[in-house]
C-alpha cells in the first residue's frame, strides 16, 4: 500500500518537490534529506488525506512545513531565537553555502538567490513557489493557507524588494569596480 | 554582468527562466533509503500510544501463532509450558478489539512472534509491553535520556537506546558522553511527530567539564519567563543530564553565572544526585502515557517515595498503583514491596499493571535500589522473574531510535 503510495507520488512530483526543496535550502545533500523526510511524513499521514486539496497541493504543503522546520532548527543552531521563529517574518537562510552544486546557475541567478535570502520568508517562499514551480496563484495559496489576495501582495512586495536589493547590490559593484 | 538597473520585468524573465534542477539520485535509491528508514510499513512505531497498539497486535498475532501450535502439539504443550500458557491467556484480553487487524499484518510478524518467550532481549518490537530501558538492552547499545517539553510545563524524561554500530558511526568510538550525544542528537529529534513541543536543541552552548555540565546562556533566552518555562527547563537539565553528570553549571554569555529573573540572584549549579528521589506517576501526553516524576517533589527515603506512590495526587499525575490494590514497603539492600493480597497479573490490565511495576522500580532507581516484589501469583511475567529482585531500570519511557531523524 505504501510503496505503490511512493511510485506514484515520485512519479507524478519527486523532482518538483525536489527542486522547490532544493531552492529553498540551497544544497543537494539537504534537500535529498529534507525529500526524504517528506516522504517519511506523507506515507505516515497519508490515510488522514482527505482531498480537501489537491494531492499535489497536500504534498507541498508537507514539502513546505519540513522546509520551515529545518531552517527553524538552523535558526537555533545559529541565532539562539529558536522559539520566536515566525518564518513569514523570519529571513529563510540557508546555514550551509554551496554554490559550486548549483553549476546549473548564471551568475545572475545566483546573485538573484543570494539576495532572496535577504527578503522576509514569506516573500522567498511565494517567488519559489510562483516563478520556480511555476505553481499557480490558488495553489500557492492553498499550500500555504493563505487568501488569493495575499499571495498576490506578498508576490508584488517580493518583486519590489528583490529588486530593490539587486539594484542596491549592483551599484555597489558598478562602484567598487569602477 | 548587468550595469543597468534591473526593471521588474527583467527580473521576472529571470525568475521565470530559473533552471529545473534535477535530483540525480535514482528512484531505486530514494526507495532504499525509505525502506531502511522503515517508511514502509504499515504501522510506524513513532509514539508510545502507537507502540501499545502495535504491542497489542503483535500479541494477538502470537497468540494465535502459539494456539496453532498448542493445537498441533497436544495437551504435552500446553502442561510443559505454563509460562508461554499464562502469556497466551494474558493476551486474550487484548485479543479480541485487535482481531481484525490480524489478516492486515505483514508476514516478518511471524518471525517476530516467535520470540514471545524471550522478551529479556527487547528491540521495540516483540510483545514487551515494558516502557524503560533495562540493562540487559545496553549489551551493543548506549541509553541516551533526554527530557521533552511536555504538555504541563514539565518536563517527561524519555530514553533512546542507541546501537554502538551508530554511535561509531556517528562519534567515531561506542562510548561518547552524554554531552556528545545531546550535542549530536538535539537537533535532529522529532519532537513534535511524538507529540511533544518543540525545545531541543536549547539556546547556547553545552559543554562539559569533568563531572560538570556547563550551560552557556545567551540573552533573552526565556527559559525563566515564568515559572512554567523555568520548571520545564530544570527538568530538562536533570532529565538529560542527571544520570552522567554531578552538576550544571548555568552560565551567561560573560562566564559567570546567570540571573534567572524567576529566582533574582545568581544561579547556584544545579547538584543532580539531589535531584533524583522522586516517585513516579502516570503523565498522560497528547501522545501517550509516560511516566514521571510527580512535579519532581523530593523524598528522604525509598520508603516514603513509594508509599507516595499510593495518592492520586493531582489533575496532571496520577497514580499508577491499580485500584484496590495495596502494599507494605521494606526498605533494605534490596527493597521489598509485599503486596498486601495476592496480585494475580492476569487478572488484571496488563499495561495497566505493567506501568504499576515499571513506576515502583524507576521510583526505587531514583534512590540506587533494586526492588523484590512477594505475593504476585505469576512467578514470571512479561520477562520478569519476581522469584529474584527485579533489575533497576536504566532510564523511564524507551522511544524508538527513529525518534533521531
Amino acid at each position: 500500500m505504501k510503496e505503490s503510495i511512493f511510485h506514484r507520488l515520485y512519479d507524478e512530483y519527486h523532482q518538483d518537490v525536489f527542486r522547490f526543496l532544493v531552492y529553498l535550502v540551497k544544497n543537494r545533500t539537504v534537500a535529498e534529506d529534507l525529500s526524504h523526510e517528506v516522504y517519511v511524513r506523507v506515507l505516515k499521514a497519508y490515510e488522514r488525506f482527505e482531498s480537501k486539496s489537491s494531492e499535489k497541493t497536500w504534498l507541498f504543503s508537507i514539502a513546505k512545513n519540513v522546509a520551515i522546520d529545518y531552517f527553524r532548527k538552523a535558526n537555533v543552531r545559529q541565532r539562539h531565537t529558536f522559539d520566536a521563529f515566525d518564518w513569514e517574518q523570519e529571513q529563510l537562510i540557508s546555514p550551509t553555502k554551496s554554490p559550486e552544486h548549483f553549476v546549473e546557475l548564471s551568475d545572475e541567478m545566483k546573485r538573484v538567490l543570494a539576495v532572496l535570502e535577504q527578503c522576509t520568508g514569506d516573500q522567498k517562499m511565494v517567488i519559489v513557489m510562483r516563478y520556480f514551480q511555476e505553481l499557480s496563484v490558488a495553489e500557492t495559496a492553498d499550500i500555504l493557507g493563505w487568501t488569493e489576495g495575499k499571495v498576490k501582495t506578498t508576490q508584488h512586495r517580493a518583486i519590489k524588494a528583490l529588486r530593490e536589493k539587486l539594484n542596491k547590490l549592483e551599484q555597489g559593484r558598478i562602484r567598487y569596480e569602477g | 554582468m548587468k550595469d543597468e538597473k534591473w526593471s521588474e520585468q527583467e527580473l521576472e524573465d529571470l525568475l521565470s527562466q530559473a533552471p529545473k534542477i534535477h535530483d540525480n539520485r535514482s528512484k531505486e535509491d530514494v526507495f532504499a533509503r525509505l525502506q531502511e528508514a522503515g517508511a514502509f510499513e504499515e504501522e510506524e512505531i513513532q509514539v508510545q500510544q502507537v507502540v501499545k497498539r502495535k504491542y497489542n497486535r503483535i500479541f494477538t498475532y502470537g497468540l494465535a501463532v502459539a494456539l496453532t501450535m498448542l493445537t498441533f502439539s497436544g495437551i504435552y504443550y500446553l502442561t510443559s509450558n505454563s509460562s508461554q500458557h499464562d502469556t497466551a491467556s494474558t493476551s486474550m484480553d487484548t485479543a479480541d478489539e485487535e482481531s481484525l487487524e490480524m489478516e492486515q499484518q505483514p508476514l516478518n510478524v511471524t518471525e517476530e512472534s516467535a520470540d514471545t518467550n524471550s522478551a529479556m532481549t527487547r528491540n521495540f518490537s516483540l510483545t514487551d509491553i515494558r516502557t524503560a530501558v533495562y540493562p540487559e538492552q545496553l549489551e551493543n547499545s548506549t541509553a541516551f535520556s533526554i527530557g521533552l517539553a511536555g504538555n504541563d510545563a514539565e518536563s517527561v524524561p524519555v530514553t533512546i537506546v542507541i546501537p554502538h554500530e551508530k554511535l561509531v558511526e556517528d562519534f567515531g568510538t561506542d562510548s561518547p558522553t552524554q554531552v556528545e550525544m545531546y550535542n549530536k542528537y538535539a537537533v535532529l529529534l522529532d519532537e513534535q511527530a511524538a507529540g511533544f513541543s518543540e525545545y531541543h536543541p536549547v539556546k547556547g552552548t553545552i559543554v562539559e567539564q569533568g563531572n560538570t555540565v556547563i550551560h552557556t546562556l545567551p540573552q533573552n533566552h526565556g527559559y525563566d519567563l515564568a515559572s512554567g518555562t523555568m520548571a520545564t527547563y530544570i527538568g530538562m537539565l536533570i532529565d538529560t543530564f542527571g544520570k552522567s553528570y554531578e552538576k550544571v553549571a548555568m552560565l551567561n554569555e560573560e562566564g559567570s553565572a546567570i540571573t534567572f529573573s524567576e529566582v533574582g540572584e545568581p544561579s547556584e549549579p544545579l547538584v543532580l544526585k539531589e535531584r533524583k528521589r522522586y516517585s513516579y506517576f502516570i503523565d498522560e501526553q497528547e501522545s501517550g502515557i509516560y511516566l514521571s516524576p510527580n512535579f519532581r517533589q523530593p523524598f528522604d527515603s525509598v520508603t516514603e517515595a513509594l508509599n507516595y506512590m499510593k495518592i492520586e495526587e493531582n489533575d496532571v499525575y496520577q497514580t499508577a498503583i491499580l485500584p484496590d490494590v495495596d502494599y507494605n514497603v521494606s526498605d533494605g539492600d534490596v527493597v521489598k514491596i509485599l503486596f498486601t493480597e495476592p496480585l494475580d497479573l492476569q487478572l488484571v490490565d496488563p499495561q495497566q499493571a505493567m506501568y504499576m511495576i515499571e513506576a515502583m522500580l524507576l521510583t526505587a532507581a531514583g534512590f540506587d535500589k533494586q526492588i523484590r516484589f512477594e505475593n504476585i501469583v505469576q512467578t514470571e511475567w512479561q520477562g520478569f522473574n519476581f522469584i529474584e529482585p527485579l533489575p533497576m531500570p536504566i532510564g523511564a519511557n524507551e522511544l524508538p531510535l527513529d525518534f533521531i531523524r
